[in-house]
């Protein structure tokens, strides 16, 4: 269906910038958490879900809520605000579960509010390392327009064999 | 011959003819690649299990010439023999001859073959051929005589028969039966002949698959005699492998008539399968028979000749794991549906009474049930085998190396029988074997200590398994001299893993040998051909998530306690509840549940006990094991009885919630394990329920620190899991409130989306386009979810969407001042209640469901170029006066878009906005900047066309469906744009020509809102009566 061609405007719904330009942009899912903003690669995310009620796991460690059940499979929940600045998350109408399939396996991470899918080109992508940043969480920086986001390392998000640890 | 269990005698087979094709690839590689200690080493284990296997069932004679092989083997190993053709070509006689040994066992003969010929092939191998005197003719003869199976133990050869496959000096010989008995062989009839070497590629090839023989012969007078037998090859390809076929297939394509169709196939084929396949129109005649591997006198099968397919075959299949895996977890959530559908009938029984349909219903959910589980037991029962064939492979080792110890060692088996999962039993054997050495090794005595002692001169090993709740027990256990607490503790400590001032109790001293910095003493012998370390030990139990124990004491024995959990099984559990949640128990572990009187717990050294019946048990709170703080008990609880490792324990719960159906789901996806938990089980209506681990949570309960008596203090660990307990439960409060606080404002939250609606969710953030998927569900009026058009892609295209901080309409106060005017809109329910006058049930629901699809559509359109989610509510349909239009339009500053519908439907589609969401919808479309979102930035002339363009979108894809569904031609006008008030929009509308063509009119209205929460406008659809009944009928 081709709307976009009748409604003024409606074509740059579509279109980037940097798509013009011929580079290669990446896709962010971008979302906020404790007033910062940051993203994880478009294709790493599964589906975004309203917070449901969770099932709490005993004996791990805090920031992983609990579990939820995504039809049949049994996925946890972290929060990220707990991760990130060591407070709960203050559940709001905008909060979300952003669930993650990455390395074959399901997390839902549970963020303030998902705000955009940011188109950032490979100008725009940082390593951590230069910037210096030492959270183990962040993989790099991402700029999108004239806003910056962290890019989570999921790697360490997801691993939560260490929150057995406790 | 022993009376073999049939049971046995299948495992048996089946392991044996893994054997059989592993050694006959290994042994092609050795041939191909030389020598190469890992290949051997291969081969021989091949060997080793064969050669057990057969002495469990009691196949002697091919026991012995397994270990033949092994001997011979070892001298290959120790290089005394060289890798050759006729070495090689020995092994594969071996492995042939068993091979035929087998189909016979199979085919359920009691064959008391003794391989007395090969032995002796192998003995004079060894005598001739070690390196430096090699004797190529002495081996050649020692091949010679080798093909008969006789049960002469004298290895004679069978006049005639003497046909060796695989032998180096024959290579024209022909596999044509010479038995007498055989069928008289037309020639028209015949099999395909194989040259030696082809029958040995055959052999190679089809592995432990079955081989036929076949001719098709085609009825004289039959046409397109080629193309029919083409056609048999075909079907004949399509389910088995053809190993070779006469006339070649080129010539079945000619034009040169071929009389009949011979070839030789093998595959997982019965022989009866095989001839259906043949059975083509107009077949004269098909034969069909198991190929006859060289030398062996078993007649050939013809179709007269009665079945005697290879039983191997027929009856055992190798199956991936993975497969049987992935059909547990699909039966699982069988079982699982079939709860909920239970719950839905009960549902609907309350709601709706009693009714045959129903009943009938009940029945039919009952019996899938039933089904499920049958199937869901029938999966467990595939993955199992008696532990028995792998304890027998011990007896042979556990001699030699006695021998070579100098003790006397009596190696006694219990429980073989016991059921186990076959990945575990395949991995078992080394840790085992690796037990069972250290035992002999370290535990047992030389004989005069052990007389010394006051001992038998014999010693006792003991393998036993049996099952214990939801574990399987593996116990290998000595009568020797029992660990050497205080050696273990100084050669512990002088390798640094604990202080010499450690306190450890002697179970934690003896945890130390599995320490990988503690290595053993030298290893005396090494009859696998693989030393494994005690840590090694460990590591390949828990790598199946078992577990280690050691129970010694000094001069008694020492027992090594191996405890595995039965895969992946569906149990009865006992829930139990704590605060708000519940907890599942194995039943097994259960032994009862009793009620107990605060004042009937007494503290003894530190712990809490309490007396049950004379035996005094300790009893743990089961809440402070899971987290929760600590709170003051009641007068009186209840307290569930567990068993664990012969002791018994008490949890104190909050309450008891019956018995339950569970099947387990692993947690280790995402954790490695959690302490006091096996794992998760989800229940019919969803929920999950976290199942406990009763010796974890005696683990946990004995550690300092995390004691779970009445009385102690709250330390460290618990305090973190305080927390957590916390911290889930106030958001579980605070998701209940957010749902409450949706269903006030009448948008619906979803409460079930993460459970249900799989086709949309799966189809994740690959999909942006939200009308594609959005039609899914929404055929139900009932369904409350079905007009949900929330994709899983829900913000992923919000390019759009600001910063709330930006946003017009904060979030806390979703409804927008047209709401507030305006009390109708309600939830799908409401729509059941008022079905039309004019219209029957059914006719109501079939045009239900189509304006819902429709309008679910436009939603979807909509969705994709605002870039936010528009949900649409589910229509509501009233009949009213043409008249009372205006009370159902919102008070205030309106904006109208409408379209007419022409040709064989009259109706008015109508979307009405207020004032400032639609300025704000068309600078969202245009691209105007925020700040300008109002009469100042936008024409009207802009606002306009795009409204006019919305409520064509929206118009057009409910004119669609409906013109889709009824044949019907309905076509949208060209949209049209009004501002103003209810009355004005509606004096607008009084203009248009379709208001007037009729007297009555149905109202069909729904809610678009935005992100669920900002009321979007509201539709309309206005036809007029006459040309419904039109719709109506054509549905």
């Amino acid at each position: 269906m081709e709307y976009g061609g009748l409604i003024p405007g409606a074509k740059d719904l579509y279109g980037s910038e940097a798509e013009e330009t011929g580079e290669l942009t990446h896709q962010y899912l971008t979302f906020a958490v404790a007033g910062g903003e940051y993203g994880i690669d478009i294709l790493d995310t599964h589906e975004i879900l309203k917070p449901v009620p969770v099932t709490r796991l005993p004996n791990v460690e805090d920031d992983v809520l609990g579990v939820i059940n995504l039809r049949g499979n049994i996925i946890p929940i972290i929060d990220l605000n707990r991760k990130f600045r060591d407070e709960f998350c203050e559940l709001e109408l905008q909060s979300r579960i952003v669930v993650v399939f990455y390395k074959g396996k399901y997390t839902g991470l549970l963020v303030d509010r998902v705000l955009e899918v940011a188109q950032v080109p490979d100008s725009g992508l940082e390593g951590a390392g230069v910037r210096g940043l030492s959270n183990e969480y962040i993989q790099g920086v991402g700029r999108s327009d004239q806003r910056l986001f962290l890019i989570l390392n999921l790697d360490i998000l997801t691993n939560l064999q260490i929150a057995e640890a406790v | 011959m022993t009376g073999h269990n049939e049971r046995y005698l299948e495992l048996f087979l089946e392991e044996a003819s893994e054997q059989v094709d592993n050694l006959n690839e290994s042994l092609l590689r050795l041939e191909k690649e030389g020598l190469q200690a890992e290949l051997v080493s291969e081969i021989f284990r091949s060997a080793h299990t064969l050669k057990s296997a057969a002495a469990f069932v009691g196949f002697d004679g091919l026991s012995q010439l397994a270990h033949h092989m092994e001997d011979l083997l070892q001298g290959v190993k120790d290089g005394k023999f060289e890798i050759r053709t006729e070495l090689v070509n020995l092994f594969f006689q071996v492995v042939d001859r068993t091979r035929t040994f087998l189909t016979k066992v199979a085919s359920g003969e009691s064959p008391s073959e003794n391989f007395a010929d090969l032995k002796d092939s192998i003995v004079a191998y060894q005598q001739q051929s070690a390196v430096g005197a090699a004797s190529p003719t002495a081996v050649t003869a020692g091949v010679a005589i080798a093909p008969l199976p006789t049960p002469d133990p004298a290895g004679q050869t069978g006049a005639g028969n003497g046909q060796v496959n695989g032998g180096a000096s024959q290579a024209s010989g022909s596999a044509t039966p010479a038995s007498g008995s055989a069928t008289p062989a037309r020639d028209r009839m015949a099999f395909i002949d194989l040259t030696s070497e082809e029958e040995e590629e055959l052999i190679i090839r089809a592995g432990s698959k079955s081989i036929f023989d076949g001719v098709v012969c085609l009825d004289r007078d039959a046409a397109m005699k080629n193309m029919r037998y083409l056609m048999v090859l075909e079907s004949l390809k399509r389910e088995v492998t053809v190993f070779r076929v006469d006339p070649p297939e080129g010539a079945l394509e000619g034009d040169e008539e071929i009389n009949a169709l011979r070839f030789i196939v093998y595959g997982a084929k019965t022989r009866s399968e095989l001839m259906n396949l043949c059975q083509v129109d107009m077949v004269e005649e098909v034969r069909l028979g198991e190929h006859v591997i060289g030398g062996l006198s078993k007649e050939r099968t013809d179709i007269e000749g009665g079945h005697q397919e290879s039983r191997l075959q027929s009856k055992n299949i190798k199956v991936s794991a993975e497969k049987i895996d992935y059909l547990m977890n699909n039966v699982g959530e069988l079982v699982i549906i079939n709860s909920g559908l239970q719950k839905i009938y009960e549902d609907m029984q309350s709601t709706l009474g009693e009714s045959s349909v129903l009943t009938e219903l009940k029945s039919k959910i009952d019996q899938a049930e039933r089904i499920a589980r049958d199937l869901q037991s029938g999966i467990m029962k595939t993955r199992m085998i008696p532990v028995g064939l792998v304890f027998h492979r011990f007896t042979r080792p556990v001699r030699d190396l006695a021998l070579d110890l100098g003790k006397e060692v009596e190696l006694d088996f219990h429980g073989e029988e016991t059921e186990l999962d076959k990945n575990i039993i395949d991995a078992l054997s080394e840790p085992l074997l690796h037990l069972l050495r250290n035992s002999l090794d370290h535990g047992i005595e030389p004989p005069n200590a052990r007389a010394a002692a006051g001992k038998p001169a014999v010693a006792r090993l003991s393998l036993n398994s049996y099952q214990s709740g939801n574990n399987i027990m593996i116990e290998i256990s000595d009568d020797g001299r029992g660990l050497n607490r205080d050696a273990i503790f100084r050669k512990a400590v002088s390798a640094g893993l604990v202080q010499a001032d450690a306190d450890m109790r002697d179970d934690e001293v003896f945890e130390l040998i599995f320490n990988s910095g503690f290595s053993t003493s030298e290893q005396v012998t090494d009859i696998s051909g693989r030393g494994v370390g005690m840590n090694v030990v460990k590591k390949m139990v828990e790598d199946f998530k078992g577990n280690i124990q050691i129970i010694s004491e000094p001069g008694q024995g020492t027992t090594f306690l191996l405890s595995f959990p039965l895969t992946l099984a569906i149990f009865s559990a006992i829930i139990v509840t704590l605060k708000d949640e519940e907890y599942a128990f194995p039943l097994a572990d259960v032994v009862e549940t009793i009620r107990v009187a605060r004042d009937e717990v007494t503290s003894l050294q530190g712990r809490d006990i309490i007396n049950l019946r004379g035996d005094i048990l300790p009893v743990f709170r089961l809440s402070r094991l899971m987290g929760f703080p600590e709170e003051e008990t009641a007068a009186e609880f209840p307290v569930l009885i567990a068993m664990s490792a012969n002791r018994k324990v008490g949890f104190i719960v909050d309450g008891l919630n019956g018995k339950r159906e569970i099947v387990i789901k692993s947690l280790e996806q995402n954790f490695r394990s959690v302490r006091g938990l096996i794992g998760a089980s989800i229940m019919g209506d969803g929920r999950i329920i976290m199942v406990v681990d009763v010796q974890g949570l005696l683990d946990m309960a004995g550690r300092p620190g995390m004691r779970g008596e009445i009385s102690g203090e709250i330390e460290g660990g618990v305090h973190e899991g305080r927390l957590s307990s916390q911290a889930a439960f106030n958001y579980n409060q605070r998701v209940a409130e957010l749902i409450e606080q949706q269903k006030q404002s009448a948008t619906e939250w979803d409460w079930n989306d993460v459970h249900s609606d799989d086709d949309e969710s799966e189809a994740g953030v690959a999909g942006f386009d939200g009308a594609g998927k959005t039609d899914a569900g929404s055929a139900h009026p009932n369904d409350a979810t079905a007009t949900d058009s929330r994709t899983s892609s829900e913000y992923l295209r919000s390019e759009y969407l600001k910063r709330s901080e930006e946003q017009p309409t904060p979030p806390s106060a979703p409804t927008p001042t047209v709401r507030a005017a305006d009390p109708v809109p309600t939830p799908a329910p409401s729509t059941r209640a008022a079905p039309l006058r004019e219209l029957s049930e059914a006719d109501y629901k079939k045009l239900f469901s189509l304006i819902n699809t429709g309008m679910t559509k436009a939603g979807g359109v909509l969705s994709q170029l605002l870039g936010v989610k528009v949900e649409v509510s589910v229509p509501e349909f009233k009949t009213m006066e043409y008249a009372e239009l205006q009370k159902h339009i919102p008070d205030g500053r309106l904006l109208g878009a409408a379209v007419e519908a022409e040709h064989d439907m009259d109706a008015i589609i109508l979307l009405v906005f207020d004032e400032r969401t639609g300025y704000r919808a068309a600078g969202d479309l245009m691209g105007v900047p925020q700040e300008q979102w109002g009469p100042d930035g936008i024409s009207l002339e802009d606002l306009g066309s795009v409204l006019c363009e919305l409520v064509n979108i929206v118009g057009a894809s409910i004119l669609n469906e409906l013109s889709n569904k009824t044949g019907l031609s309905i076509t949208p006008t060209v949209p049209d744009f009004v501002q103003g008030d209810a009355a004005g929009i509606v004096s607008w509308l009084d203009g248009k020509e379709s208001a007037k063509s009729g007297l009555k009119v149905l109202y069909i209205t729904a809610d678009f809102f935005r992100q669920d929460l900002e009321f979007l406008g509201r539709l309309f659809m206005i036809p007029s009566s006459e040309t419904l009944a039109k719709v109506v009928n054509k549905l």
